[in-house]
């Protein structure tokens, strides 16, 4: 017995400075600030000697917890030992809102790199929206419905939900880059997911907190809900080594590729009947000549484009230590590669985290995180003309074939395209517990992110001329919070809390961007800034370097209060009332008072249920609250603005004219009416949990309604002031629909249980309200009705074609033939339906059709053990959701792709390829017809979207001998996964997940996700 | 001992009381000045802000007129000269078309990039006067220099949109966010008061840049003469925008009065006939600050305003002088020959190459850096030449002719066919015909600057010239429909008649 503690701590001198030096020096300690690495290998150091000398003095007491006498006001919280309490948790927590919660032992088996793709088909009330399966790109999340309108990437990063780690609100990436973006691509810089910063093996827990009951206490960062992650804590006892490993296989996909004459075949009977002379004359080189091999020999391209993926990841740490000093120490690697064009995402982390309790009832908490990950991403030439900002020929697409791949792939090895994303996230706490009912709390924060790109395109790949490009972006929140809580029980029935607060944001966005055509050389591949005196950079002409840098701050400051009793815990109540200010209105607008209310009755603490056999829970509550949205711009402070913004389609980024900066009214921006206030989100949950039979059954029931209201939004205004609208408050939408799971046991063996589990969660939406008592709003190709939901597309509906002229109808009262938009119809064009029959097809005759959002989701899970055996099935299912097929319509639109000057012309390598879809039910329309006859908004694109799948499979063996005993291991667990085994859906065009954010189906583009199998061990002594 | 516990708790909060305190005032914490936009009170102070707001006029006009090459597509394409290749959409245009469904032809339709500059202007007009107040450095001097160019700028726009879409709203004051509906004018009157304007303007401006004049002293805005020239906004540009104005208006006489201005002021404004050569030669006319460039809306390699779109020569180059198989636009080789027949002719040679090609190209502009070659990186840097001395010259001869006066005009319309080596027109080509052969001239010399289009408007040639009919004419064919967009916001807009 005495021999263990020595054994522990050398092996925990052992495995930690090996982790140290390992990882540490090699990949981390060029990142950070070398003070920090410093400092944490001190602390590191101290708390071990320190933990070392406890533990030999304590010989004799068999257990450490037995001084937790120490902690005696200290109560834990759901970290395993004392942790560090968010602030003002408690009285929130026990009362509950609507919280989901993901079970970290499966997600933990499962190689995710990012939080998001942890939760599909696991919790209830989350939307997560892939359009790409490259490892680590961006990705988007929507709880409880999307509050604001989708229109464009910006959009999407306005709407998501803010990750709380350890109490703290993560920062995310800003959407201002897209300002001097030509194209809604990619915005500038990594596209990385930051979520993929947390290693799962450090995740204690992760919940989706819905209603204000549970997140009211974010105040505004809880708009768009919450998804609060628990990270693992130092715990008190004696040293644990854990160690997590696993390794898989992304399984190549199959493609069905396609060459040229394949295309040609395709493209003929369009020619055959529609094409006029100019048109024959302008048939693609490339299709033409069928003795080319380049374009008719083989389609392999799939080869190289294509790859079996593998997947690793380890990860340990230490934890233990005294009452008085503890910690957790943990480091981990993954990696994840794709199964296309060679993609894939590296992480490197370290977490450190010490507990000290230098006097009683003080208690330090100090965390320290941070990771590293470097992305490699797709090398798509639409993104690559992105990026450049630059439009190439596209005449001539790359060979499908793979010998005339070879060069293009010798060419892009000389890119670079360096993508790397580090982040420190450090918290301190502090909490004194004084005078018996008082607890006071201070939290310090600092989430700092980096995001750090290198590009670089050597000429081969740029028609002989080479392009550079640098985006060095930072994101800083700094975060304190001070609260003091009073907490008493009076004879014994009456349970009061009061907690007072405040609370201070700082956040910070700002980048550094170059770019630079045309180098001297493909030798000179980073991008300097160049010198004003000098028209020669050092990359090339200063001519050709554009610089750009910007930056916004937003603060928050805020003051709150809770209230909140019990009686005898059967009847909860609490009033949480918060008081904010932003920096992002002007004074007489910045604050902002929100209360929330929320109850629950504990019915089986009543008496008269308290013998009751069957139902061990019934948990009634209630709750409405309003909080405040942030601002993602500081556009709103005193009426019009104005900016920089001289440039026209193609040139997002003239700033001179004959030299002189120019300035003008922020035309494009909107006009801003003065006196922008703070947009609001009112939240009404009512919920229903059950037990019965012991808790064998259990079942959750939220049913919601959250308004989204006061939201800013442009809308049109006269152009012939110069402004393509007007900005101001005034939007409503409401969010409803309800949340259930159940879960049951069915089978309570001794040697074999199983449990099974479903979950549904539903969404509805409507606009309520427009600004300026609008009702119908048209946005670009989308429609938005007061009282109308605002996720759906909007189409024109197809009935069939006109197979000759004769067949065009004609207004009796004109003797005109039916028109598109004015345009006489003509043999070969689409019959849409023409709804005001006044002979012209036009907006007027497009119908509001299709979610775009599911109309009921969730997943269903069975968990089977016997004996040391665990198996578990997860399928998720979204129903009641339409996806456009713009690639099939793309395919189909042909004639207006064809070597021109547009992204649309652009020609992928797998575009050689064919495009999945039902081609027997698209008419064959004139594609060079001016009505354009294949565009993707009409009904003949629109598909059902709904699907399920068998999103994961696991099997688990857990193994216990006697020699573990002795060995002093506490858990061995081996176990296989397999992930996106199936899919069974309608749709005709692929993976119905993979499409864009806006619900249209891009083809290639839009990546599956792969079938994925891994082979893993955690293993704890 | 409970004493000594009281004292440690209170010292430990009072410690944690430090903390709370010592957060600075939210009033302090949350006035966060706004980085990434000016608000009102911030603009408008200074002599540069002043400047950056003129500025902002002249590139908005210049983004307007280079948006999708809207100043080719209304000016150049409708005319049928160009022909597209396989650009469905110019393909349109070029047919009048107008009413189809392509991305580019509802940019081309909407009007607001016009009504943006044209704000500006209104805008830059009404707040100048303040900076005189905040700023010493801002005299009374520079305010009505400024102020004049702004005015000039708004002349100019309503003149152009006048000629694309007929009738349009007038509006002479800055935007508030609050106008609901504002009607179309009608355009004589739209006209009058760009006429009006352009005549308030002169006062306040100068011949020339070269800080010798009342108007304009030392070096304007830190630049000498040669960095304005053909530029920034002179007495010139405006009397020939009134020659322009009243040509449009059908007023000969008054269209006479004002290119006389010019012309006689030779020596004042500096202004000189140009070569074939140095007119399409690389760094030649089109690189700008040319003397037969009265006013050119600018670009410039080294101020590094260039751009991949907004050029013609986006359109109409292709390999091997870009990476491009086929251009956008041509002039078919008999168009060429049709219109260029006369011998001697020298302008062919200079304005076209490949002419033996299925799509011969059209090379009059090409301006491509030579730091831009080798291989040729796509940043084009042509200026738009709005009004050029030929084109005044051919103005004049056609006041003078539609005036009577054969003689004269002859004279005007020789000159400009001497200096492209043509011989002189015969004498007895007198009315109608002495009209066509004027036209045929400006087509000749003009073609690819954005005239073509409006010439056969006012000369009334369109169905002569182009494959639409005296009744679509009478309909209103010449003018663009308005847009979807325009027509929802602003409901007292109506659709012009042949499009409705």
């Amino acid at each position: 017995m005495s021999q263990k503690p020595i054994a522990g701590v050398k092996l925990l001198y052992a495995t930690g400075f090996s982790f140290l030096n390992i990882a540490c020096m090699k990949h981390i300690y060029f990142f950070l600030h070398r003070g920090i690495y410093f400092f944490a290998a001190m602390c590191f150091v101290s708390v071990d000697t320190m933990a070392q000398s406890t533990l030999f003095r304590s010989k004799d007491t068999s257990s450490v917890n037995a001084d937790s006498l120490a902690f005696s006001r200290v109560t834990s919280t759901r970290r395993d030992t004392l942790g560090y309490f968010p602030n003002n948790e408690l009285f929130l927590r026990t009362s509950r809102g609507a919280v989901s919660t993901a079970d970290m032992s499966e997600v933990k088996k499962l190689p995710y790199t990012s939080v998001d793709q942890m939760l599909i088909g696991r919790v209830t009330g989350v939307d997560i929206r892939t359009p790409s399966a490259e490892p680590g790109k961006r990705n988007s999340v929507f709880i409880r419905g999307t509050s604001s309108l989708l229109l464009s990437n910006r959009d999407i990063f306005y709407a998501q939900p803010t990750y709380v780690v350890d109490g703290v609100p993560l920062i995310m990436d800003h959407a201002f880059a897209y300002d001097i973006q030509r194209f809604d691509f990619n915005r500038m810089g990594t596209e990385t997911n930051l979520l993929s910063f947390l290693d799962v093996n450090d995740i204690e827990s992760i919940e989706v907190l819905k209603d204000f009951a549970a997140s009211a206490k974010y105040g505004p960062n809880a708009a768009n809900g919450v998804i609060n992650i628990v990270t693992k804590a130092p715990r008190v006892g004696q040293m644990k080594v854990s160690v997590n490993a696993y390794a898989g296989l992304s399984l190549r996909p199959s493609v069905d590729v396609v060459n040229g004459k394949y295309e040609s075949d395709f493209r003929m009977p369009f020619y055959q009947q529609y094409a006029d002379e100019t048109q024959w004359r302008n048939f693609p080189r490339y299709l033409a000549d069928s003795s080319q091999s380049r374009y008719f020999g083989p389609a392999n391209w799939d080869d190289l484009y294509m790859r079996n993926g593998f997947t690793d990841g380890i990860q340990a740490s230490v934890s233990g230590g005294t009452p008085y000093a503890n910690f957790r120490f943990s480091v981990g690697q993954s990696s994840q590669q794709g199964v296309y064009d060679k993609t894939g995402i590296k992480r490197y982390d370290v977490n450190f985290g010490i507990n000290i309790q230098p006097i009683k009832n003080l208690v330090f908490t100090t965390d320290v995180a941070i990771a590293n990950l470097n992305r490699k991403r797709n090398e798509f030439i639409r993104d690559r003309a992105g990026d450049e900002d630059y439009l190439f020929n596209y005449d001539a697409p790359l060979s499908p074939n793979k010998a005339y791949l070879q060069q293009y792939y010798t060419d892009l090895e000389n890119t670079i395209n360096r993508n790397k994303n580090n982040s420190a996230r450090i918290i301190a706490n502090v909490k004194y517990s004084f005078l018996s009912h008082f607890t006071w709390n201070t939290r310090f924060a600092i989430d700092y992110g980096q995001n750090f790109r290198d590009f670089f395109v050597p000429t081969a790949l740029g028609e002989g001329n080479s392009y550079v490009s640098n985006f060095d972006g930072l994101n800083k929140r700094l975060v304190l919070d001070n609260s003091l809580r009073y907490e008493n029980t009076f004879s014994g029935k009456h349970h009061l809390e009061v907690i007072l607060g405040q609370y201070g944001q700082w956040d910070k966005w700002r980048y550094d961007y170059g770019r630079a055509y045309k180098g001297s050389s493909d030798y000179v591949k980073i991008y300097q800034p160049g010198n004003d005196e000098n028209h020669q950079g050092r990359f090339g002409n200063f001519r050709l370097m554009f610089n750009t840098k910007d930056f916004t701050q937003s603060r928050l400051a805020s003051f709150y209060t809770n209230v909140g009793y019990n009686y005898d815990n059967k009847y909860f109540v609490s009033l949480y009332v918060r008081r904010d200010g932003t920096s992002y209105l002007d004074a007489s607008n910045r604050w902002l008072v929100s209360p929330t209310l929320s109850a629950s009755w504990k019915i089986t603490n009543e008496d008269f249920l308290r013998e009751s056999s069957w139902l061990s829970n019934l948990n009634l509550r209630a709750s409405w609250g309003r909080v405040g949205r942030l601002l993602m711009d500081e556009l709103y402070k005193g009426g019009p603005v104005y900016n920089v913004d001289a440039g026209w389609n193609g040139v997002p980024n003239m700033s001179t004219y004959n030299a002189f900066p120019a300035i003008n009214a922020a035309y494009t921006t909107g006009y801003i009416v003065p006196g922008t206030s703070w947009p609001v989100v009112e939240q009404l949950n009512a919920g229903l949990d059950i037990g019965l039979f012991h808790d064998r059954l259990r079942a959750s029931l939220d049913v919601y309604s959250k308004t989204d209201k006061n939201l800013v939004l442009k809308i049109p205004t006269l152009e012939e002031e110069g402004y393509n609208g007007i900005v101001k408050n005034g939007m409503n939408i409401r969010n409803y629909g309800y949340e259930l799971s159940i879960d049951a046991d069915v089978v309570r063996g001794k040697d074999f249980q199983w449990t099974t589990g479903i979950n549904v969660y539903t969404n509805q939406n409507k606009l309520t309200a427009l600004p300026d008592g609008l009702t119908d709003l048209v946005i670009s190709n989308r429609r938005f009705l007061v009282g109308k939901p605002v996720d759906r597309y909007w189409l024109l509906i197809n009935d069939g074609i006109y197979n000759s002229d004769a067949e065009i109808p004609v207004n009796p009262a004109t003797g005109k033939k039916m028109t598109y938009k004015g345009l006489t119809l003509h043999k070969g064009d689409p019959k849409w339906k023409d709804l005001d029959n006044n002979y012209d097809i036009n907006d007027k005759d497009r119908v509001m059709k299709g979610r775009m959002v599911a109309a009921l989701q969730g997943g269903f899970s069975n968990t089977f053990h016997y004996k040391e055996w665990e198996v578990n099935v997860l399928l998720n299912y979204s129903f009641g959701r339409k996806v456009i097929n713009q690639a099939l319509a793309d395919r189909f639109d042909f004639a207006n792709r064809e070597g021109i000057d547009d992204p649309k012309a652009i020609k992928e390598i797998s575009w050689w390829s064919k495009v999945e879809g039902d081609y027997s039910k698209i008419p064959q329309y004139n594609p060079w017809s001016a009505v354009y006859a294949y565009q993707p908004n009409q009904t003949l694109f629109l598909e059902d979207g709904s699907f399920v799948k068998l999103r994961a499979l696991t099997v688990a063996y857990n193994l216990h001998s006697q020699w573990m005993k002795r060995s002093g291991v506490d858990q061995l667990r081996i176990y296989a996964t397999g992930n996106n085994l199936l899919t069974w859906t309608k749709y005709k065009g692929g993976d119905p997940e993979a499409v864009s954010y806006f619900g249209y189906d891009e083809g290639y583009y839009n990546w599956a996700a792969p079938r994925t199998f891994t082979l893993g061990f955690n293993f704890q002594f | 001992m409970l004493k000594n516990k009281i004292m440690k708790n209170i010292a430990v909060a009072g410690m944690l009381l430090l903390l709370v305190v010592g957060t600075p005032s939210c009033k302090k914490m949350l006035d966060v000045p706004a980085r990434r936009a000016l608000t009102e009170e911030n603009m408008w102070q200074t002599k540069n802000d002043a400047r950056a707001g003129l500025s902002a006029c002249y590139a908005l006009m210049r983004a307007a007129m280079c948006n999708e090459n809207a100043h080719w597509v209304y000016g150049d394409l409708r005319g049928g000269d160009f022909q597209s290749t396989k650009r469905e959409d110019l393909k349109a245009v070029v047919e009048s078309n107008l009413n189809a469904s392509y991305s580019t032809m509802s940019q081309w339709r909407d009007w607001r990039r016009f009504y943006a500059a044209i704000a500006q202007c209104n805008l830059t007009i009404a707040k100048l006067p303040q900076v005189t107040v905040s700023d010493y450095r801002y005299s009374q001097n520079d305010l009505k220099l400024d102020i004049s160019q702004a005015i000039y700028i708004r002349a100019f726009l309503y003149y152009y949109i006048v000629r694309i879409w007929g009738d349009v709203p007038l509006v002479t004051t800055a935007a508030d966010g609050t106008t609901k509906t504002i009607a179309r004018e009608n355009w004589q009157k739209v006209l009058d008061y760009a006429a009006a304007e352009a005549k308030r303007c002169i006062d306040g401006l100068p011949w020339r840049y070269d800080g010798k004049s009342p108007e304009q002293q030392g070096d304007y805005r830190g630049q000498g003469e040669s960095h304005h020239v053909s530029i920034t906004i002179a007495k010139g540009m405006a009397y020939t925008l009134l020659a322009h104005i009243y040509t449009w208006k059908g007023e000969y006489a008054k269209a006479l009065e004002y290119a006389d201005i010019v012309i006689n002021n030779a020596s004042n404004t500096n202004y000189d006939l140009v070569s074939v050569n140095d007119l399409t030669r690389l760094d030649g006319a089109f690189r700008g600050r040319f003397r037969c460039n009265i006013f050119q809306v600018d670009m410039n390699f080294d101020h590094a305003e260039m751009s991949s779109t907004g050029q013609l020569e986006d359109w109409t180059l292709r390999d091997p002088y870009i990476p491009k198989r086929e251009s956008d636009i041509y002039v078919p080789r008999d168009s060429v020959l049709k219109i260029y027949g006369e011998p001697h002719e020298q302008r062919p040679a200079y304005f076209f190459t490949k002419l033996e090609d299925t799509y011969p190209i059209f090379f009059k502009m090409k301006q491509i850096n030579s730091s831009v070659t080798n291989p040729v990186l796509k940043m084009y840097t042509s200026c738009i030449i709005v009004f050029r001395y030929e084109e005044l010259f051919l103005l004049r001869a056609e006041a003078k002719a539609r005036l009577g006066m054969t003689d004269e005009a002859q004279k005007d319309l020789n000159r400009i066919r001497n200096s492209r080596a043509l011989k002189n027109i015969n004498v007895a080509v007198t009315g109608e015909a002495l009209l066509d052969a004027i036209l045929l001239e400006r087509r000749r010399e003009l073609m690819g600057e954005g005239w073509y289009w409006y010439d056969l408007v006012h000369f009334k040639r369109i169905p002569q010239f182009t494959k639409l009919t005296q009744a679509d004419v009478d309909k209103g064919v010449a003018y663009w429909p308005l847009s979807q967009e325009a027509l929802s916001t602003n409901p007292s807009l109506i659709q012009n008649s042949f499009w409705k």
